[in-house]
């Protein structure tokens, strides 16, 4: 009995391939039942001579889809290796799971390739496509290529410290070290991307093929992605529907030897980064906010708001980072011993390469009105994550007097309770004046032994053993709750309790938001 | 829909030889038929071929590798010499397909055939599309016809050269019993044929190469059937009364003999008792399970139904697990359609 294969749907998985065998497919001796071959589908007969079609099975069925091989395709979504590219990666249509599912995708697939790929249908993604791929990703700045339609030029390329990354600029190589390339500029494909080197040619103009023939005259080396004396690096880049594509090949072989496989290639310039900072990146570009605190909470908002597209951030804390903070902090050991300050700026800097940091370490915590003053008076927010109450109310109050929204969030017994208390609007109530205030529930004490770890050495305040999930979600609320005030939304109350685990005490005894039945005071 | 009927028509998909090969099959034996008319010696005997066995009754199962074919010749009689006539049919089928073992000759000698291979060049039936054509040449025996006998060394004495068969009448009844008003039908579905494929993928589970074969189950299906003990209008109730039968039938058949359905007498060459009381151990604990499970729609119904009909190389259980019994599956299909419910109205994620 063959081994059957790992399945989610025993009843399904049977019942299709009792379809196939109807259909005139036989399993493969030796796959396990992993491969069937078959009459190809009618549909493909306008696109192909092919007469068999091959299914492949993978582990996890019905999640994952079943692969199709024809032989003779010469389409887009289709591979030199006769994969037949139907689904995107990651659907959860299920189409697949019955045969007449698989039939009609193959249909509707046949009938795109013959009129034409809709702009969303598909992924139109030349490297799966690719016939031979590196397991190399390349970098480069794409908007310093995208010049004239029909126009190439030098690229030159060498590896990051990571030896899997290969870092491209546009330009000659500068030293023996660095690969030589060059860029091609196409505009509109009249045919689909090339899916090997022998099809890149029909795609460049005249000027363009004499300009490669030179370059590949000179490789002197086969080995790939090391320098060859010639071309050992080319992008591609086409225009379709508005949207720039690009395929990045290194070459091996020399003279009439010559192939290609394609590398991951991701841009990594301002404008493809800031595809992920969020919807609010371009409000916030010009936002200047203050951070006072960048320990475990304040670290990650201060880089949380970098990446969502803040472009000038202040960050305030004295302290250094320890071996004990990394387990909760954004940043990691190798900034161990330095000013969290530095290390916090070192991660923006990685993960938001856009935002300017003005990393501020005093001695001690600023405690004079116009010691805070000068450190707000110039930004559009001020967050407090210190977790101080000694130094939440004279930030509040100086931010209050200079009319700027403020925002402090901290952890409470042990991380059970998070709170972030917003005072922007005149209709906020002031942060000193809720613990006096029925409106605003005073979060109980707990036994401060049970609720704190041993206590650092020497006589800081005792180590808060809040788990790390409580700071991500505190966290994640300061910036939610900050970014809401620096666009003007306000769609939060200015004071939002998150219970991650239930107190004895009403009303911290579930778990959940905090919803404050009453009207909120002026 | 009632009593697992669905699965049991998968369970007969998935036993049946496919269709492609079938035609590829009647393809060959044409291509044979016309090599053989062509020959004057042959043409002279009156050489008529014709499609017999399980492929041409219908009733074999998946793979089916083996086609035979019979060499009718409609002038010679057994007066006639098995030797002379099998030399002449393989010299014109070897100088046709080559020898096989010699480069890429396909026919070959067999006890009393000629075997010739067909691969499946293009692969368009799977891989399980390659078969052998095993041509017997056949002459009249009055209104039945008679075979070679296995034993070569008697080819060209007296008595016992030709061995009577009703392999050819025995397909017109097999088809006259499936046709039959009063034989049973399952849907629009003739029942007869069907239930011998189920009774042979049974017999190959739970006997495999133990006697007795494929076509002595086939008799005694045919004898169960045409004797009317057998009715019913769904396929568990049938292959319940099916089993039953067989069972009662081979505990009597070392003293009352199964016969051959055409000619009458004992099936030859004859099962010995203890492969008769095997088998007969094998039937009775099958048809106890399917008496016992028959009418029910439960997971334990379906897991009893998919050991007895085992599995072939399309499928590790040819009868397949019903939806929302979970069977022998690794999860429950409820359980797989909420899961894909929620995939599907889910806005997409981000990860």
């Amino acid at each position: 009995m063959a081994i059957e294969l790992d399945s989610f749907d025993i009843a399904s998985l049977e019942g299709f391939r009792t379809d196939l065998v109807a259909s005139g497919f036989e399993p493969v001796p030796g796959t396990e039942r992993r491969l069937w071959r078959g009459p190809v589908h009618p549909a493909f007969s306008d696109l192909t001579q092919a007469r068999i079609m091959e299914i492949v099975f993978d582990k996890g069925w019905p999640y994952q889809p079943p692969r199709v091989y024809v032989q003779g395709l010469t389409t887009n979504h289709s591979t030199l290796d006769d994969f037949v590219c139907l689904w995107r990666e990651g659907d959860a249509s299920l189409q697949w799971e019955t045969l007449d599912g698989l039939f009609n995708r193959i249909e509707y697939w046949c009938n795109r390739a013959k009129n034409g790929w809709e702009d969303d249908d598909l992924p139109f993604d030349a490297y799966l496509n690719f016939k031979d791929k590196w397991p190399v990703m390349a970098t480069f700045q794409f908007e310093a290529l995208r010049t004239g339609l029909g126009s190439w030029g030098d690229l030159a390329g060498a590896f990051t410290a990571n030896p899997d990354v290969l870092s491209l600029r546009a330009g000659k190589a500068s030293s023996a070290s660095e690969l030589s390339g060059l860029w091609f500029q196409v505009g509109q494909l009249r045919a689909p991307p090339p899916r090997s080197f022998s099809e890149l040619a029909q795609h460049l103009n005249r000027a363009q093929r004499k300009g490669l023939q030179r370059a590949l005259l000179r490789r002197r080396s086969p080995a790939g992605l090391r320098p060859s004396g010639g071309l050992d690096v080319l992008l591609f880049a086409w225009e379709w529907r508005g949207h720039p594509h690009l395929l990045v090949m290194g070459l091996t072989g020399i003279e009439e030897n010559v192939e290609a496989a394609v590398l991951m290639a991701e841009p990594n310039d301002e404008q493809t980064l800031k595809l992920r900072a969020g919807p609010d990146a371009e409000i916030l570009k010009e936002r200047r906010v203050v951070v006072f605190g960048v320990g475990a909470l304040g670290g990650h908002v201060a880089v949380a708001l970098a990446e969502s597209g803040i472009e000038s951030v202040r960050i305030v804390d004295g302290d250094f980072l320890s071996p004990g903070n990394v387990v909760r902090h954004v940043a990691g050991h190798v900034q161990v011993g330095k000013l969290k300050v530095v290390s916090v700026n070192a991660i923006i800097e990685d993960h938001a390469p856009w935002t300017k940091v003005d990393p501020i370490a005093p001695q001690v915590n600023p405690a004079g009105k116009d010691e805070i003053a000068q450190l707000v008076n110039d930004v559009d927010l001020v967050v407090d994550a210190t977790g101080n109450d000694a130094f939440v109310y004279p930030v509040a109050q100086v931010a209050q007097e200079l009319g700027k929204p403020f925002v402090s969030g901290a952890l409470f017994r042990g991380g059970f309770v998070g709170r972030v208390q917003r005072r922007a609007l005149d209709t906020d109530a002031p942060i000193s004046n809720r613990p006096k205030s029925t409106s605003y529930p005073t979060i109980p004490p707990g036994n401060t032994e049970l609720e704190t770890a041993e206590p650092d050495l020497g006589c800081s305040a005792p180590v808060n053993n809040a788990a790390p999930a409580s700071v991500l979600a505190c966290a994640s609320l300061i910036t939610q709750m900050a970014i809401d005030a620096l666009t003007g939304r306000f769609e939060f109350d200015d004071e939002v309790i998150d219970v991650y685990r239930t107190l004895p005490d009403a009303p911290f005894n579930c778990v959940g938001r905090y919803q404050r039945p009453v009207q909120k005071e002026t | 829909m009632p009593n697992f009927r669905q699965q049991f028509e998968q369970a007969l998909t998935n036993i049946e030889v496919n269709g492609q090969k079938r035609d590829r099959a009647i393809a060959a034996h044409t291509e044979i038929r016309e090599l053989l008319q062509q020959d004057e010696q042959l043409k002279e005997w009156g050489v008529e071929p014709i499609l017999i066995g399980s492929y041409s009754r219908r009733a074999g199962i998946y793979p089916g590798k083996d086609v035979d074919i019979f060499l009718r010749f409609t002038n010679l009689d057994t007066r006639a010499e098995p030797k002379a006539v099998f030399d002449v049919v393989w010299q014109v089928v070897v100088e046709k397909y080559g020898q096989y073992g010699q480069g890429n000759g396909r026919a070959q000698q067999q006890a009393r055939s000629v075997k010739v291979r067909f691969p499946d060049r293009h692969g368009t039936s799977g891989a399980h599309g390659d078969f052998s054509i095993d041509a017997v040449p056949a002459v009249r025996d009055g209104e039945l016809w008679a075979i070679p006998t296995k034993d070569q060394n008697r080819w060209t004495g007296g008595e016992g050269r030709w061995v009577t068969t009703g392999a050819v009448l025995f397909g017109d009844l097999s088809e006259e019993l499936n046709q039959s008003p009063t034989t049973p039908m399952v849907g629009n579905r003739h029942a007869y044929k069907p239930m011998v494929k189920l009774i042979r993928q049974i017999r190959e589970v739970h006997l495999g190469d133990r006697r007795p074969g494929g076509l002595y189950l086939e008799f005694l299906t045919f004898e169960a059937w045409r004797s009317g003990v057998v009715s019913g209008d769904e396929w568990d109730t049938l292959l319940a009364q099916t089993l039953q039968y067989i069972t009662d039938r081979l505990a009597r058949a070392t003293v009352d003999p199964l016969t051959d359905p055409v000619l009458g007498t004992p099936v030859n060459p004859p099962l010995s008792e203890n492969e008769i009381k095997q088998a007969a151990g094998v039937f009775s604990k099958l048809a106890s399970v399917a008496n016992r499970t028959v009418g029910l729609e439960t997971a334990e119904a379906a897991t009893e139904w998919r050991r007895m009909l085992g599995g072939n190389e399309r499928a590790n259980h040819v009868f397949p697990t019903p939806p929302n019994t979970g069977g022998q599956g690794a999860t429950t299909a409820s359980t797989i359609g909420a899961g894909a419910a929620t995939s599907r109205n889910d806005a997409p994620r981000i990860g």
